[in-house]
This record gives structure tokens, sequence and C-alpha cells, in this order.
């Protein structure tokens, strides 16, 4: 939840100089998570192995979801 | 298939899809009475993708498994085993994928019963739903917990009187302060 304080009214010039609050801001960012959040779940499985191949090669470990090309053949 | 195709190709989805079949298998063959997808997974189902990596699967162990104070996952894991699965720490690699199979205790078996019927590309499964996954993270109640239950209150429709419901019938009244 979005919680207000002195600053929120403080406009943000963004391209083509559109002027957004720091409000707005915050409330279109809290409306692109849900966005996110009602994809298909096939698209997120997608985008989660791309996190963990993301945090393999920060931590310099394997552990993102590895399917064995072998075994594709059906 | 060449590695490179594993990139470009939507190999991963690939790999969940034969999980879950895999699973389903498992409930055919009458090894497991009933499952379903619980933890990290289950709450993406919900909410926009996080970090995670191992699939939750909790199971109803069927009749034949399931004696006084002992549940045999064993026959699971001897016929995986079969199917050229192996094992890494606690989890069983199916497709590339760490598995972990849980025994689910009274609410968590309530969860499985009532669990959300989903299809992933075309394959039938079992999604615990918002209300019992929320209750189960509440009772564990670990930050990584509370954090995935924000998430679902945030992004995902939790009904507030059947999360009420389920935690006073498990006992977990003073879970409801928290919420």
């Amino acid at each position: 939840m979005f919680v207000m304080n002195k600053n929120d009214e403080i406009k943000i010039t963004m391209k083509s100089n559109r002027k957004i609050t720091r409000k707005e801001l915050f409330e279109k960012k809290e409306l692109f998570h849900k966005q996110l959040a009602k994809i298909p779940f096939e698209q997120k499985i997608r985008m989660l192995v791309r996190l963990q191949e993301i945090a393999d090669s920060i931590q310099k470990k394997q552990r993102s979801w590895r399917i064995f090309p072998m075994k594709l053949k059906e | 298939m060449n590695p490179q195709d594993c990139l470009t190709k939507n190999v991963f989805n690939l790999a969940m899809k034969k999980t879950l079949k895999i699973i389903n298998q498992l409930k055919k063959k009458g090894l497991i009475g009933d499952y379903a997808i619980g933890g990290g997974i289950a709450t993406i189902f919900y909410v926009e993708p996080f970090l995670t990596y191992d699939l939750d699967i909790f199971i109803i162990p069927s009749k034949k498994e399931r004696r006084k104070n002992l549940i045999l996952l064993s026959p699971i894991f001897d016929y995986l085993e079969d199917q050229g699965y192996f094992w890494s720490g606690e989890h069983i690699i199916i497709e590339g994928m760490p598995v972990q199979f849980i025994p689910a205790d009274k609410l968590e078996e309530e969860a499985v019963r009532k669990a959300k019927q989903i299809k992933y590309e075309g394959i039938k499964s079992k999604v615990m739903t918002p209300e019992y996954l929320a209750s189960i993270l509440l009772r564990a109640g670990r930050k990584k917990d509370m954090a995935k239950i924000e998430k679902l209150f945030q992004q995902a429709k939790v009904d507030m009187k059947k999360l009420k419901g389920i935690l006073r019938r498990h006992g977990l009244n003073d879970k409801i302060k928290l919420l």
C-alpha cells in the first residue's frame, strides 16, 4: 500500500515533457506489479528461470533449472 | 535438441510440463493419493515472479503407503529412480528441476483437497489456493514467509473470511492478529 509523504505532490518530468507526481509514479509502479501478477503461469515460469539465470551469474553458481537435452526427444 | 535451443525455445516450460506429467503418473499408479503444488511456485501462480528454486509438492500418501505413525515415500523414490531421476540433498531432480515431496499434515491435507485445478500447457495439476498458502506461510512465520504473504495480499485476491476460518479450524487463532 502506498503511504503519502510530504514529497508526494512533487512533479517529475518524464519523456515528452509528461509530468507526473511521485504519488502517481508509485501508484503506477504498484499497478505494474499487479499486472505482472496476472500474466499466464507459463510465462511466469519462463521469467522465473531467467531470474535464476541472473542469480546464477551473480553468485557464480549454477542452480537454475536445467533440462538435459537428451531427455527432450519424445 | 542442442543446448543452444534450450536458451531459445520453450524448454523450461517443457521441463515443468514433463515434471507435472511424471507427478500425475505417481497419482495414476496409486503411489500417491493426491497432491498439490505449494510453496514458492504456488505463490508465483498468484503473484509476480520472484526468485525460487524448488518445486514443493505436498502429497497425501496413498492408503497402502500410510501406516500407523509411518509414511512410506520410498516406493515413490524407487519409481522415480527407475525412471532415471536422481537425488540431490533432500530433492529429487526431475527434468532438471529440484522437487521436494512433502507428506501433508492436517492443514496441508485440507489445502491439497481444496486446491485449485489448473492446466499447465494442457497438463492437469492442482495449486493451493491463496488462503491456504497464506495459512501455511503464517504458521511458518519466517521473514521470507511474511514477505510472500504481503505479495499475496497486494497482488492476489485473498478471501479474509476463508483465511480466518482456516486459521481458527487449525488452532492458529494467534496468527490472526498478524494479518
